[in-house]
């Protein structure tokens, strides 16, 4: 790993001990709580992730339900009405990434004037009374993709980025950052943007285009990875002469850092949106006192590295080993 | 045809040059990916076309297409052949073509709200198969086929999409189907009096809507290498526009396949068009909207039925 926990994890580990409920060794509680999480929509695979990481976590722990709801599309006002009838269940406390910041705003404080715990992941909502944040810092992430860029041409040629749908709040900050990392290099442009409203085949056939009209291209930065889930997106993609980095490392997405038509890909802590969640509630309903936000690491994923991520993600991904101290993230 | 000629030519003078001087839209590799890129929506807008002259609406289009995605993915990762799997994955989209229809015809209710709750149910349905996660891994020869071409020219979703089109055109024009479909949608009651099976006819054209869909969702998969349940999320809006542009009424009785695949060319090229030139991403969704509207209109002050 390039990098590791940036603080959140130790962090997190650290009031679970003043919590006292390191660990899956806890003594059970005599009711069971029961945790909502609202993840901006069903249909995303992300999200699978967060889900499995937050079940796996609960039945650590021995004395935790999970409720998963979730708008089919992504829908603030849907996420509204969801958060609505939790505060009617009296849900012991709440894990919602938003979809729109304001959008959520009133539910989030009518959830908290109603004394549920509640809390935001991996899309936040600053200006409501959320508890706090965790994932990651979109801003810092994007300057550090960019930075990656730059390492990656040489601090030279032109350059395109990929977004998803305009307006979205967290891609716009992140390509804010990506442009931040850029402005400090005058022999690099970013000459290009393209927008694929989220669909995987709509940003397979714009690079098509950008690389017919820019063939020489230096580099691409991706704010998701939408294309790499198709296989021979990048076919149109020289990659001795275009440098790809791209945001998020799911499965189907590691292939092309084994072909070497990607250069690195940003990870976001999918599972542990649904990890941290679960123990930041559980602190919370302890009486624990968490800050404004627990920003979340990343893991920078390299073709060098790839072997170690996999084993990682195994280990996420297996039912029968917990989280926790990794091994493998010891530095 | 106007407007596809007149698109062309304009892009044709403005797109970039490459160093060697030629253009970088009308050269035959661009095209050929533009072909390919839209022909997913060019293979359901064949029978979009039929449910509409049928005087219906399918909105249900991108949700089915899904479906068959996930159905597909699923059923080739779990070891069945490439035939199996994809009939398997037009068998669950012709299924709810015919769902849709029986609904239609024998329920009385209206294509609108049917369509639209199988919008749901097909989306919600390929969720819940796939547990939301994405199918990658597919075996080769599917693969392979997707992302091949016909004499090393044509991509292949490009000549199945030319066969739909093909078909679909023979089913409309020449075919006792095709005249009643016609009528249906011309004139409802004068069809049910005229002794045409009304019933029947509807579930066809539904179902046959349902299997374009998916014939269209299997190119999707051959061609992306992967499956999962949001593949053609909001495509039904697409798939429309292309009939639409392409000259068929809304209000039925009146249309081609092949106004409907140039109409679907017209959204690939503009979509390609605008990346050609880097128009920049805050006016791109803007300018197709436009483009679009003035396609449609221009068309209907020319007088003609449509771009055919």
């Amino acid at each position: 790993m390039t990098a590791g926990h940036r603080g959140a994890g130790l962090f997190v580990a650290a009031l679970l001990s003043l919590a006292g409920v390191s660990g899956g060794a806890s003594a059970p509680a005599a009711t069971p709580l029961t945790f909502a999480i609202v993840p901006k929509l069903l249909d995303n695979p992300v999200f699978n992730y967060a889900r499995l990481g937050a079940e796996k976590r609960a039945r650590a722990l021995g004395n935790i339900r999970i409720v998963w709801r979730a708008p089919q599309e992504a829908d603030a006002a849907k996420q509204v009405e969801i958060l609505e009838s939790l505060i009617a269940m009296k849900v012991d406390g709440i894990a919602v990434s938003c979809n729109e910041p304001e959008a959520l705003r009133a539910a989030i404080d009518k959830a908290i004037a109603a004394g549920i715990p509640t809390i935001t992941f991996d899309s936040d909502s600053p200006r409501s009374r959320r508890l706090t944040y965790y994932g990651v810092n979109d801003l810092e992430c994007g300057r550090l993709l960019g930075a990656e860029l730059v390492r990656e041409t040489g601090g030279r040629g032109d350059v395109a980025m990929l977004t998803g749908m305009r307006g979205a709040f967290n891609l716009e900050t992140r390509m804010e950052g990506v442009r931040e990392a850029l402005r400090g290099h005058p022999g690099i442009s970013l000459v290009q943007t393209v927008a694929c409203d989220d669909d995987t085949a709509k940003a397979v056939s714009q690079i098509e285009g950008v690389m017919r009209t820019r063939p020489s291209l230096a580099g691409w930065a991706f704010v998701g990875g939408w294309p790499l889930f198709a296989r021979g997106a990048l076919d149109p993609v020289d990659q001795k002469r275009t440098a790809v980095v791209s945001w998020d490392a799911l499965p189907p997405e590691w292939p092309y850092l084994e072909s070497g038509k990607v250069r690195l890909l940003l990870a976001q802590r999918v599972f542990h949106w649904g990890v941290e969640s679960v123990n930041l509630l559980l602190a919370a309903k302890r009486g624990v006192r968490l800050p404004r936000h627990s920003y979340a690491g990343v893991d920078l994923v390299t073709p060098r590295n790839l072997a170690v991520y996999r084993t990682l993600w195994k280990r996420w991904e297996d039912p029968a080993v917990p989280f926790g101290e990794d091994p493998l993230l010891k530095p | 045809m106007l407007v596809l000629v007149s698109m062309g030519v304009l892009l044709w003078a403005v797109a970039p040059r490459t160093p060697a001087g030629d253009s970088t839209f009308l050269n035959r590799e661009n095209l050929m990916q533009v072909a390919r890129a839209f022909s997913f929506i060019g293979i359901a807008s064949v029978g979009a076309t039929l449910v509409i002259v049928s005087g219906g609406i399918d909105l249900s289009v991108g949700s089915v297409l899904g479906l068959t995605v996930v159905v597909t993915a699923m059923s080739l990762s779990a070891g069945w052949g490439i035939a199996a799997a994809s009939a398997a994955g037009l068998l669950a989209a012709t299924a709810c073509g015919l769902a849709n229809g029986a609904l239609i015809a024998w329920a009385g209710l209206p294509p609108f709200i049917v369509t639209l709750g199988m919008l749901s149910i097909a989306r919600g349905a390929g969720y819940w198969l796939s547990g939301g996660r994405i199918i990658s891994g597919l075996p080769d020869p599917f693969v392979g086929f997707g992302q091949g071409f016909l004499a090393s020219v044509v991509p292949l979703p490009v000549v199945v999409m030319l066969a739909a089109m093909l078909a679909g055109a023979v089913l409309m024009r020449r075919t006792v189907l095709g005249r009643a479909v016609h009528a249906l949608g011309g004139n409802e009651a004068a069809a049910v009096l005229a002794g045409l099976p009304v019933r029947p006819l509807k579930l066809a054209v539904y179902g046959l809507g349902g299997l374009f869909a998916g014939l269209a969702g299997l190119m999707y998969v051959a061609r992306f290498g992967y499956g999962s349940s949001t593949a053609g999320n909001g495509w039904e809006l697409q798939v429309i526009s292309a009939v639409v542009i392409g000259g068929t009424s809304l209000s039925g009785g009146d249309g081609t396949v092949v106004g409907s695949v140039l109409g679907a060319a017209v959204i690939g090229i503009l979509t390609n068009g605008l990346t050609l030139l880097s128009v920049p991403e805050e006016y791109n969704q803007l300018v197709v909207g436009v483009v679009i509207v003035m396609a449609v209109l221009g068309d209907r002050l020319k007088g003609a039925g449509g771009l055919t």
